[in-house]
């Protein structure tokens, strides 16, 4: 997915995988501008668990904030899949929000429980028409992991 | 292995119970930041958040991290209200189940 070149890092991937990447992240960038969805609902979870008014308020005050910081995160990405120069650790992870969030999504539609993960790299049926959901999902899952594992313990990539 | 890395034990309904299982700094702040298990987020991911935005080490990013996985939640955070909120919101930018409640432990 990444490789580290020096103190940046560079994407690795066919010029397919980014189009289909890009196509995915501008899908999800123009449902959560539009705000429509309730697949998204693991974007803009709940604060407050046991006071509903106070997380009325905070949804009220906050819920814009959270759009847009998940709208630039996916900016940046889809901009970066389109270069082939070197990133800094901010794209990074502006990149692994990306990832992340977009997985959020899907195992939201996918309805993802205990027992699909251990099958989830696995599994092509498609009784229901979700196989190509379920093949993404797991792509996502094994970019995000790589991704991390080339950043190694050190949070900022040093 | 992506299985391996992967929330288990599925929490659809936050339940009231909110009984804390670590805090992180003292014991007289009076609000606490929880993050959740859930089936999709990676562990590595939590693990790489967690340190990311607390400044946590490895070591205490992943011991809280399998406090979540194994216990069902953790308290990531603890302060002011204000603060509570604000990791709160951080943590939402990514992509983690959390929550902020008054800490009445």
């Amino acid at each position: 997915m990444i490789e580290r070149v020096g103190d940046s890092y560079r994407i690795v991937l066919d010029d397919t995988s980014r189009a289909v990447l890009t196509t995915v992240l501008g899908e999800l960038r123009d449902e959560i501008t539009t705000g429509t969805g309730g697949h998204l609902t693991r974007l803009f979870p709940v604060a407050y668990h046991a006071d509903p008014v106070a997380d009325d308020e905070f949804r009220r005050l906050m819920h814009d904030d959270l759009a847009a910081s998940h709208l630039a995160a996916l900016e940046t990405t889809i901009t970066m899949l389109g270069r082939h120069d070197d990133l800094g650790a901010e794209e990074v992870e502006a990149l692994m929000r990306s990832l992340n969030a977009t997985r959020l999504v899907l195992g939201t539609i996918l309805d993802v429980t205990d027992d699909d993960a251990d099958d989830e790299e696995e599994d092509d049926r498609d009784a229901d028409g979700m196989a190509d959901h379920r093949r993404l999902y797991a792509f996502l899952g094994w970019a995000l992991g790589h991704t991390l594992d080339v950043l190694g313990s050190d949070p900022t990539g040093r | 292995m992506v299985a391996a890395r992967t929330f288990t034990n599925r929490t659809d309904t936050l339940p009231a119970d909110t009984t804390t299982t670590d805090t992180t700094e003292s014991h007289d702040s009076p609000w606490v930041v929880i993050v959740w298990n859930d089936p999709i987020n990676l562990m590595s991911y939590v693990t790489w958040v967690l340190q990311k935005l607390f400044g946590y080490s490895l070591e205490k990013a992943t011991a809280l991290m399998l406090d979540v996985h194994e216990k069902g939640r953790a308290v990531v955070s603890n302060g002011s209200r204000e603060k509570a909120e604000f990791d709160v919101h951080r943590l939402h930018e990514h992509g983690l189940w959390a929550t902020m409640q008054k800490d009445d432990a």
